[in-house]
């Protein structure tokens, strides 16, 4: 009896050990299907998940976006799209640069700001 | 987030913190000094905490050593389960109400991260009595982060898991970081003899 509670629990260690390996793997691989792939044309401005922009990359542009704390800049140049300044504290959105490839993402978490950067051969411009 | 999210995940959270007492009855009352030495212990985790918020996130927003742990650790080694997760949700109300994130979305990552890992954590230990505490803690820091960066998804999209591998690598780190000072501190006889007096 007491031989089979313990095999038992050896391998519930096991799983547990082993999901967390798994999850660790998922988050990774996730990671990887969000490669950067090709050249974006267009990106998505979500701010607290609703889409408040859509900017098409080929024409430059600065836009002002009322974020909880300020006042977001974002400014689309040579095809590509960054955020110059920003209220939050930490400031990693404004660090991340210029980005121009579909599937790269600049995110500011304490504004709740996320800028998708896809590629699509037809875009509507959304100015909500 | 829009506000009725606000009030659900409020009440849900008025809920969770009373399952949390209702189910962690422990059937005789708690010693007053038992009492006293958790009370001792949460606040040593929640100044843990609260200073590690302070400085800057090491790399990528996020990363952080959770000193605050050695606290669950220690308690889940002495008091065992129900008193660590116990101390766990404590912790992670107090410090996003201290922190003024209470109910946003970093307030949210504090909570799912500490439950999870916690819970995690808890179960790892009861069925792995005679663990190291190295790798209860690496699992217990890896369940952290996973579930912040959940919460994060939920918030902000897809886009956080590009930051998932850094964030997990550095969260295996850190918890071998802290699952050694948790070991230290759980072998010296001065600090069982503290906690465990009665």
């Amino acid at each position: 009896m007491k031989a089979k509670a313990s095999s038992r629990k050896s391998r519930l260690v096991e799983v547990l050990l082993l999901s967390a390996a798994f999850l660790s793997l998922l988050g990774t691989s996730l990671y990887f299907l969000l490669r950067p792939k090709g050249e974006a044309t267009y990106a998505d401005v979500l701010r607290k998940g609703e889409l408040v922009y859509r900017l098409s990359l080929e024409e430059e542009k600065t836009l002002n976006l009322d974020v909880d704390h300020g006042t977001m800049v974002i400014s689309v140049k040579d095809k590509g799209i960054a955020v110059l300044s920003s209220p939050c504290l930490h400031r990693y959105c404004v660090s991340q640069g210029y980005k121009t490839k579909a599937g790269e993402s600049i995110l500011c978490a304490p504004e709740g700001v996320a800028i998708y950067l896809r590629a699509k051969s037809e875009v509507t411009e959304v100015d909500l | 987030m829009n506000d009725p999210y606000l009030i659900l995940g409020g009440i849900l959270l008025a809920i969770l913190v009373l399952l949390t007492f209702l189910l962690l009855d422990h059937g005789e009352a708690m010693s007053t000094r038992k009492v006293a030495r958790l009370g001792v212990l949460l606040a040593l985790a929640l100044i843990l905490g609260l200073l590690e918020s302070l400085l800057p996130p090491f790399l990528l927003p996020g990363m952080r050593l959770g000193l605050a742990n050695i606290m669950i650790l220690i308690i889940l080694g002495v008091y065992g389960g129900k008193d660590a997760i116990l101390i766990s949700v404590l912790k992670a109300l107090l410090v996003a109400l201290l922190r003024g994130s209470f109910l946003s979305m970093g307030g949210w990552m504090t909570l799912a991260g500490s439950l999870l890992s916690a819970l995690g954590m808890v179960i790892l230990h009861a069925l792995w009595k005679k663990g190291s505490y190295f790798i209860v803690s690496v699992f217990g820091a890896l369940l952290h982060v996973f579930a912040q960066l959940c919460v994060a998804y939920i918030y902000l999209g897809i886009g956080v898991w590009g930051y998932a591998p850094y964030l997990l690598l550095a969260s295996f780190v850190s918890g071998l970081f802290i699952g050694l000072i948790a070991t230290v501190l759980l072998r010296r006889n001065h600090v069982l003899a503290y906690l465990k007096q009665d």
